[in-house]
């Protein structure tokens, strides 16, 4: 006979509402009206002798399936869903703004690296773009081990208050360092600044593009059904 | 006898729940109870789809919530009538009045439909 000593009800629980919170018809305050009302529900049906398990499979049943469950909390969320469901593009559109700006302003930090040890005219744009780039690769690699290692960094930074605030700050710097770089660097140099810039936003569109081609295509390859002739 | 037809108990809720409420605060899982304990079986509210009506009841500031911990229990989302509530309930209950004194008239005089 299956043993079922070791069922796990708060990890079931958790896994239902994991379900629920999925297609973001739901605030975190309904699905926890529900686990309340699930718990009432499991509680009863143990007291008529049911095994954990079975009352909490006989409570899911009658609080109705997730489908339902969402569609019915939808009708009252409209609001909250249309939020939940722009927040992504609003995400998206201040990323782009992020980037513009720390990649405006580390141009800038590159050149006056580059200026301060003296590198020529000439190899200032191979030294600032190689700069560039460096510092590209770096933020790449502490991106990538955090999402191996699951921390909540990235969704930390990404999150709106974050986003604008590293937005705001990076323009206050963006500021400063073309007001420094206006006093010290010539015309031919500020010249080479918009260069950089301009192959540095050619390189990562490059990058961003080859990135974004390989999800969607692989991404339809998973989608697609196979149908045997 | 059946029970009752889903557009009767959609159009019954808000009186309900209101009179219920009225009485004193509650949560979901005991308005359930009550309408059915009150209605012997014959209305019952679907576990998931009362909560719905009762957030709609909330944006229409016709009842209040709050999460509670009551001296003996676990913490739960309570609801309890406001004054904007109280009046929709006078309002409600002359609405049903009158309907009832039509179909009651209605069927005194034609007994057959009865």
């Amino acid at each position: 006979m299956e043993n079922r000593t070791n069922f796990d009800l708060n990890k079931n629980i958790e896994i239902w509402k994991s379900k629920l919170s999925k297609n973001s018809k739901m605030t975190l305050d309904n699905i926890n009206e529900l686990e309340s009302h699930l718990l009432d529900e499991i509680h009863e049906l143990q007291l008529l002798g049911l095994s954990i398990e079975e009352s909490l499979i006989i409570a899911k049943e009658r609080i109705g399936n997730v489908k339902d469950l969402t569609t019915e909390f939808g009708k009252v969320n409209d609001g909250f869903y249309f939020r939940n469901r722009i927040i992504p593009y609003l995400k998206g559109i201040l990323l782009f703004f992020a980037f513009i700006t720390i990649s405006n302003f580390l141009t800038q930090l590159s050149i006056v690296i580059a200026h301060k040890f003296g590198v020529e005219n000439y190899n200032l744009n191979f030294i600032s773009i190689s700069i560039l780039l460096l510092m590209t690769l770096g933020l790449l690699i502490v991106v990538y081990f955090q999402y191996k290692n699951r921390i909540s960094f990235i969704k930390k930074l990404t999150s709106i208050p974050m986003l604008s605030i590293l937005i705001i700050v990076g323009k206050l710097m963006e500021y400063v360092s073309s007001n420094t770089l206006s006093g010290s660097v010539g015309f031919s140099e500020s010249g080479s600044i918009y260069l950089t810039l301009n192959i540095y936003s050619l390189i990562i569109g490059i990058f961003i593009i080859i990135i974004s081609c390989i999800v969607f295509y692989s991404t339809k390859k998973e989608n697609k059904i196979k149908i045997l002739e | 006898m059946e029970k009752i037809s889903k557009e009767l108990i959609g159009a019954s809720s808000i009186p309900i729940i209101l009179s219920i409420l009225s009485k004193s605060e509650s949560y979901g899982y005991e308005i359930i109870k009550k309408v059915k304990e009150i209605s012997n079986g014959k209305l019952e509210y679907g576990d998931g789809t009362l909560y719905p009506v009762l957030h709609k009841l909330e944006k229409k500031e016709l009842i209040e919530s709050y999460w509670k911990i009551p001296e003996s229990g676990r913490k739960r989302k309570y609801y309890t009538i406001s004054n904007k509530g109280k009046k929709e309930l006078v309002s409600q209950k002359e609405n049903w009045t009158t309907i009832n004194q039509i179909i009651t008239n209605l069927w005194k005089i034609e007994p057959t439909l009865t």
